[in-house]
Order: C-alpha cells, then sequence, then structure tokens
C-alpha cells in the first residue's frame, strides 16, 4: 500500500543506479505506449521537418517578387526548423537515435518531399549553377505548401491520440508543433485562396515577432493582446 | 476499417480512398500523396493507376501492393485493406525508401485505433 511507504515514488522496477533502463521510458510504456514505435514514428515525423526545412528554402526562393508570401513562408520553414529541434531530443531521451545518414533521414520522412514546381520532382537538370527553374508560379508553389503542412497536421494528431493521457511530455511537444502547423495550414488557405481563386478566406494571421518566432515550439508568448 | 467484403463502386477519375470514402467507409490513410503507406492495400485483382502517387516503385506493382489514396482503378479490383506492415516489410528487403512508423497499429497497446483489424477484402466495381 503506498500508505506504508514514506516515500513510494522513490523506488521501482528499475534498480538503483541502472543506467540501461529509463525509469521516462518505463513509466510511459506501462500506460501503454509501445515505446519502440513511438521512436519510428517521431524519427519519420523528425525526418518530415527536416526535409521541409530544405524544401521550404527553395520554395521561399522562387516566390520571388512576393514579398508578403515570402516572409510567411519563412515564418513557416524557421518554425519547422525548430519543430525538428524540439522533437529530436525527445528521441534520444526514450532511447533512440536518428538515422546516421542524413539521406535515410529523407528516406523515412513521412510526409512527400515538398518540390518546386516545375523541378520534374526534384530531378531538374542542373547542367550548370545558374540552371534554374523559371516557370513556378505563386499558386503552384503554395499549393505545395499548404499539402505538406496538412501532412504535417495528420502526422502530429496522430502522435497527439498516440500520447494523451499515457506521455504528458511527448504529448506536450507534440501538442506545440501541431498548434502551430494548423496555423501554417490557415496562412498558405487563405494565401492560395486570394492567389489562385480570388476569394477571402481569412486565416486570423498577426505577424510574427521576427520570421521564426514559433510561439508554441520556442517557450515565446505568442500575440494576446 | 470494414469487416468482411465490401462492394464499393469507383469512377475511372476518382481515388480509390475518395471513392470509399463517399460510401462511409473509413480506411487508413496519412499523407494523402501516395508516399507514406498508411494506406497501402494488397491487391489481389485488377490495376490500379499509380501515376498520381509521389514514390511508388515498380517493385511495389510486381509485389501486388497499392496505395489507394492516390491510385484508380484500370479495371474491377478486389483489394485487402491493412498492408502497411507488409508493404513496409517489403520496401526494407528490397532497400527502397519507406517510413518506419506511418500506420497506427502497435503504437498503442489495447488498441484504440479505428483503423484495428484488417477485412478480409473488399470488391471494387468500376462504374
Amino acid at each position: 500500500m503506498l500508505a506504508d511507504t514514506a516515500k513510494p515514488h522513490a523506488q521501482g522496477r528499475v534498480p538503483h543506479g541502472d543506467l540501461t533502463q529509463r525509469v521516462g521510458v518505463e513509466q510511459i510504456s506501462a500506460r501503454g505506449v509501445d515505446v519502440d514505435t513511438l521512436i519510428e514514428k517521431l524519427v519519420d515525423a523528425a525526418g518530415a521537418e527536416f526535409t521541409t526545412y530544405y524544401y521550404y528554402t527553395i520554395l521561399r526562393m522562387y516566390l520571388a517578387g512576393e514579398e508578403d508570401y515570402k516572409e510567411i513562408c519563412e515564418d513557416a520553414r524557421l518554425e519547422d526548423r525548430a519543430h525538428f529541434e524540439l522533437i529530436t531530443p525527445r528521441i534520444y531521451e526514450l532511447g533512440g537515435t536518428i538515422p546516421y545518414d542524413i539521406r535515410t533521414l529523407a528516406d523515412r520522412a513521412g510526409c512527400p518531399d515538398a518540390y518546386l514546381p516545375g523541378s520534374s520532382n526534384g530531378q531538374h537538370a542542373m547542367a550548370n549553377p545558374r540552371d534554374i527553374v523559371t516557370n513556378a508560379s505563386a499558386a503552384q508553389i503554395l499549393e505545395v505548401l499548404l499539402e505538406a503542412e496538412r501532412c504535417a497536421i495528420r502526422t502530429w494528431s496522430e502522435v497527439c491520440d498516440l500520447t494523451f493521457g499515457k506521455d504528458p511530455r511527448t504529448y506536450d511537444m507534440a501538442m506545440r508543433i501541431l498548434n502551430e502547423e494548423v496555423e501554417h495550414e490557415a496562412w498558405f488557405i487563405e494565401l492560395l485562396s486570394k492567389e489562385r481563386d480570388g476569394v477571402s478566406r481569412p486565416s486570423g494571421h498577426f505577424r510574427r515577432g521576427a520570421p521564426g518566432d514559433a510561439p508554441y515550439s520556442k517557450n515565446h508568448g505568442f500575440y494576446n493582446p | 476499417m470494414p469487416r468482411g467484403e465490401v462492394s464499393v463502386p469507383v469512377r475511372d477519375d476518382e481515388f480509390i480512398l475518395a471513392a470509399a470514402r463517399r460510401q462511409g467507409l473509413e480506411l487508413p490513410s496519412l499523407c494523402e500523396q501516395g508516399w507514406c503507406i498508411t494506406c497501402a492495400v494488397e491487391l489481389l485483382e485488377g490495376e490500379v493507376d499509380q501515376s498520381a502517387s509521389r514514390r511508388f516503385y515498380q517493385d511495389d506493382r510486381e509485389a501486388g501492393f497499392a496505395l489507394i489514396c492516390t491510385g484508380m482503378p484500370r479495371s474491377n479490383l478486389r483489394l485487402r485493406p491493412g498492408a502497411t506492415e507488409k508493404m513496409r516489410a517489403f520496401r526494407i528487403s528490397r532497400r527502397l525508401p519507406v517510413p518506419r512508423g506511418t500506420g497506427l497499429r502497435g503504437a498503442v497497446r489495447g488498441n484504440l485505433s479505428p483503423y484495428a483489424s484488417p477485412s478480409k477484402g473488399g470488391e471494387l466495381e468500376r462504374e
């Protein structure tokens, strides 16, 4: 009985001094989380965030001349990088690792590569360093950005489902990331709706303090007048 | 996930997953772009056009898999949903790129997932 023990949480299944096990893992496993599967999902998700950061760098560049779209794309880009930074340490806390080869990480990404339209799914021949794609429209790029965010929402919603009530730490991280992905989707819906369809679908977007401020995933205060 | 055999009419220009949803069937999916293999099925009979899938290999086709989120029918079909783990194991055996964690099954003990068990297979008829 707990009442019979002066400090009931001072000991448990993990022997004192044992470094091969983690109470932080044992506790969530006892609450029903298959930790190995969770690690795999988080690695896939981290891969998706990292590749998104890379591909959004390209997409942002090719929103040439569209300063407003560029700035919002930049916010999403840096926030998705912050998502990678937030979740990767958790992978290690759970006893896992990210792949040792960046190509493996990219291959494992749970969401498709956000290729620049007109780049032949990333295979555009680069005969020389100035061989750039010239026919990617803002609407096409915004649609790629939008669908990338939608995949991220589904991914992090799944992680939230798996960890809610069982793994508070991963849930907290996943919930923070999901918050920002939902915002990102709303932004790109608003922009694409106006750009492609001439229809207003407001996102409720207010400017971030500085690009990539990531109010949920970087613990900064968020806009709340 | 449906139990037993279910018949779903699918238009030639429609993704199979979308047709299933139209019929009220909830099948697993995630990326909805033919990439993550969450929607993988075993193709028991027929032919599927996967040209809209972001990552689908000839090896996958030859092994009898299909991705229904972006697959369109080119004949009458018989499919068995819930093939994510099989397709993943196949891709790994062929050293082909594949996520390792997509698909809900096994992530939570006492599975609360709506995608808990595969059906015996569903006929799909072209419209």
